[in-house]
C-alpha cells in the first residue's frame, strides 16, 4: 500500500502541491487525473523517490521514504516499474537489452535464460520477438510504449506507475495501450497507479479514479462515481469545459 | 535608493547562485569518487568511454601539437635570429613551450571543445527524455552509470593524449628547426636532452586537473539540463566555455602552484 500524507512540494515559487494526501490500496488501478501542471507526474514521481517532497510523508508499505537514503532507497525501488510519458528507452541499447536493463540491476540474481525472459515480456505486450534486436530509434510511437512496459514489469514489480500512458497516440493504439494495461493488472496482480487527462483512458483502466486541483486531492472515487459527479471542479474536467470555476493560464494573441 | 536595491538583490542573487553551482559540482565530484570505490566498474563502459574520449580525440590533439611545434619553432628561429643573429635554443623553447604549457593547455582545450560537448550534449538529451530518471528506477545510479566511466576514461586518457602531443610538436619542432632554419639534428636534441623530466610531470599534473575540469563541468551540465532542445543546446555550449574558461584560468594558478614546490 502507497500512502502519502500532506505532501507539499515546490519548484522555485511554483507550488504545485499544497498538501496532497492519498492512499493507494493493493491490487487496484487508481487514476490520477487533472489539469496541465497539477502536479500528477511529480505525484508518480515522489512516489518511487525520484523527487522528495518538501513536507509530508510518502509511505511505501509501511516505509516513510521521504529521507531515507539513496541505498535504502534503491531496495525501495525495486518494488516499482515505470512507465515514462515517452517511454524513455536507451537509445543506445537494443530492445532486448532495453527489456533486460531492469532485472540485471535490480534482481542481481542469475537471469537463468535472458532470451525467454525478453519473449515473455514482450509477449505480455503484444510484441513479436523479432522486435527485440530493433533499437529505440527503429520503433513507432505505440511500440515504444510497448517496450518501456516490457522492460517496467520484466523484474516483476510490486507496482506499476504509469505516466501518460496514451499520450501521443491515434485513438486506436491509446485503446490497445489500455487494454494492455488492464491485462496486465489481471494477469499479473499487480497493483497500478496511472496520470492521464484522457478520460476514456481513465475510465476504462481504473477501480478508483482521483482528482488533483490546485496542489489537494478534490475528488476520489470510481468510474461510475466520477461520471455522475455533481462537484462543479470535478464535472468542468469530465466533460472538458472550458467554462468553469477551473481557470487555465491562456496567453492573449491580441 | 531603488537602483541600489535591485543592483544589490541582482548581485546577491548571482552569489547565491554561484555558490549553489560549487556546491553541486562538489556533491557530484564526492558521489562519483565514493562511486568509484563503493560499486562494481562498469569495465565495458570505461573501455568505451576510453576509446571515445582518447582514440576519437588523438588525430585532432595530434594535428592541433604538430603544428603548434612547427610554428613556435618557426617563430623562435626567426625571433632570435633578428636579436643573435642566430637562431639559438630552438630546442629548448620548443621542449619547455609544449612540455610545460602548450601541450597539456591545446590538448585540454580541444577535448573539451569536443568531449565536452559531446558528454553535456548526450547526458543532457537523456535528462530532458527522461532516461536518467528511468535509470534510477531501474536500479541503476546515473552517477555510477554515466559519470564514472566517463570521469575514469577523461582521466586517464587526457594525460596520455598529452604526452603524445608533447612528442610530436617536439616532432614539429624538430622539423622546422632542421630542415628550414638548418639547425642541426644534434644541438636540437642536445636541447631536448637537457630538459629535466619534472617539466614534464609539470605538464602532466595540470593535464590531470584539466581533465577533472573537463569531466566534472560537462557531466554537471548535461545532468542539470532541462528545457528540451533549446536546453540540451544552452548545456553544450556552456560548458565548453565554462570548460575553456577554467582551464585557461586555473592555467596560471595552477603553473605558479607548481612552480612555488619547485615541480618544473
Amino acid at each position: 500500500m502507497i500512502q502519502l500524507e500532506n505532501v507539499h512540494k515546490a519548484f522555485g515559487a511554483n507550488r504545485v502541491l499544497r498538501g496532497l494526501s492519498l492512499e493507494i490500496r493493493d491490487g487496484e488501478t487508481l487514476t490520477i487525473i487533472g489539469g496541465s501542471g497539477t502536479g500528477k507526474s511529480v505525484t508518480l514521481k515522489l512516489m518511487v523517490g525520484l523527487l522528495r517532497p518538501d513536507q509530508g510523508r510518502v509511505i511505501v508499505d509501511g516505509q516513510d521514504i521521504a529521507g531515507i537514503g539513496e541505498d535504502a532507497l534503491a531496495e525501495v525501488q525495486k518494488k516499482f516499474g515505470f512507465l515514462f510519458q515517452g517511454a524513455a528507452l536507451f537509445d543506445s541499447l537494443t530492445v532486448a537489452e532495453n527489456v533486460l536493463f531492469g532485472v540485471r540491476n535490480l534482481n542481481r540474481k542469475s537471469l537463468g535464460r535472458p532470451d525467454e525472459l525478453v519473449e515473455r515480456s514482450l509477449g505480455l505486450v503484444g510484441l513479436k520477438p523479432e522486435v527485440a534486436r530493433l533499437k529505440p530509434a527503429e520503433l513507432s510511437g505505440g511500440m515504444k510504449k510497448r517496450v518501456g512496459l516490457a522492460r517496467a514489469i520484466a523484474h516483476e514489480p510490486e507496482y506499476i506507475l504509469y505516466d501518460e500512458p496514451t499520450t501521443g497516440l491515434d485513438p486506436i493504439m491509446s485503446d490497445v495501450i489500455n487494454d494492455l494495461i488492464v491485462n496486465i493488472r489481471e494477469k499479473l496482480k499487480i497493483t497500478s497507479i496511472a496520470v492521464t487527462h484522457d478520460m476514456k483512458s481513465a475510465y476504462k483502466i481504473s477501480n478508483r479514479i482521483a482528482m488533483i486541483y490546485e496542489g489537494r486531492l478534490v475528488s476520489v472515487g470510481t468510474p461510475a462515481e466520477i461520471q455522475a459527479t455533481t462537484d462543479p471542479v470535478l464535472r468542468q474536467f469530465i466533460t472538458g469545459s472550458s467554462h468553469g470555476p477551473i481557470q487555465m493560464p491562456v496567453k492573449a494573441y491580441v | 535608493m531603488k537602483p541600489i536595491r535591485v543592483t544589490f538583490q541582482l548581485f546577491s542573487r548571482q552569489v547565491v547562485d554561484l555558490s549553489e553551482t560549487v556546491g553541486s559540482v562538489v556533491v557530484l565530484l564526492r558521489k562519483t569518487v565514493r562511486s568509484i570505490f563503493t560499486t562494481r566498474l562498469d569495465t565495458k563502459n570505461v573501455v568505451a568511454q576510453m576509446y571515445e574520449i582518447g582514440y576519437q580525440s588523438f588525430a585532432v590533439t595530434s594535428l592541433t601539437a604538430l603544428f603548434t611545434g612547427m610554428v613556435l619553432a618557426l617563430q623562435t628561429g626567426f625571433s632570435f635570429k633578428k636579436v643573435f643573429n642566430e637562431p639559438l635554443y630552438v630546442g629548448t623553447v620548443v621542449g619547455l613551450s609544449l612540455l610545460k604549457e602548450l601541450g597539456p593547455v591545446l590538448t585540454a582545450v580541444v577535448v573539451a571543445g569536443r568531449v565536452g560537448a559531446a558528454i553535456a550534449a548526450e547526458i543532457g538529451t537523456m535528462n530532458v527524455t527522461e532516461q536518467v530518471d528511468a535509470l534510477f528506477t531501474l536500479g541503476t545510479n546515473p552517477v555510477r552509470y554515466l559519470v564514472v566511466p566517463r570521469f575514469l576514461a577523461c582521466l586517464l586518457m587526457v594525460p596520455i593524449l598529452t604526452v603524445f602531443a608533447d612528442l610530436i610538436g617536439i616532432g614539429g619542432g624538430y622539423l622546422v628547426a632542421h630542415f628550414r632554419l638548418g639547425i642541426p639534428s644534434s644541438t636540437f636534441w642536445d636541447e631536448i636532452n637537457a630538459i629535466e623530466l619534472e617539466d614534464g610531470f609539470h605538464g602532466l599534473i595540470k593535464s590531470l586537473a584539466y581533465a577533472l575540469i573537463i569531466v566534472t563541468t560537462s557531466c554537471y551540465k548535461g545532468l542539470k539540463t532541462s528545457g528540451g532542445a533549446e536546453g540540451v543546446g544552452r548545456a553544450t555550449t556552456s560548458a565548453v566555455v565554462v570548460s575553456m574558461v577554467f582551464i585557461l584560468v586555473s592555467d596560471y594558478f595552477l603553473s605558479a602552484l607548481l612552480v612555488s614546490l619547485g615541480i618544473g
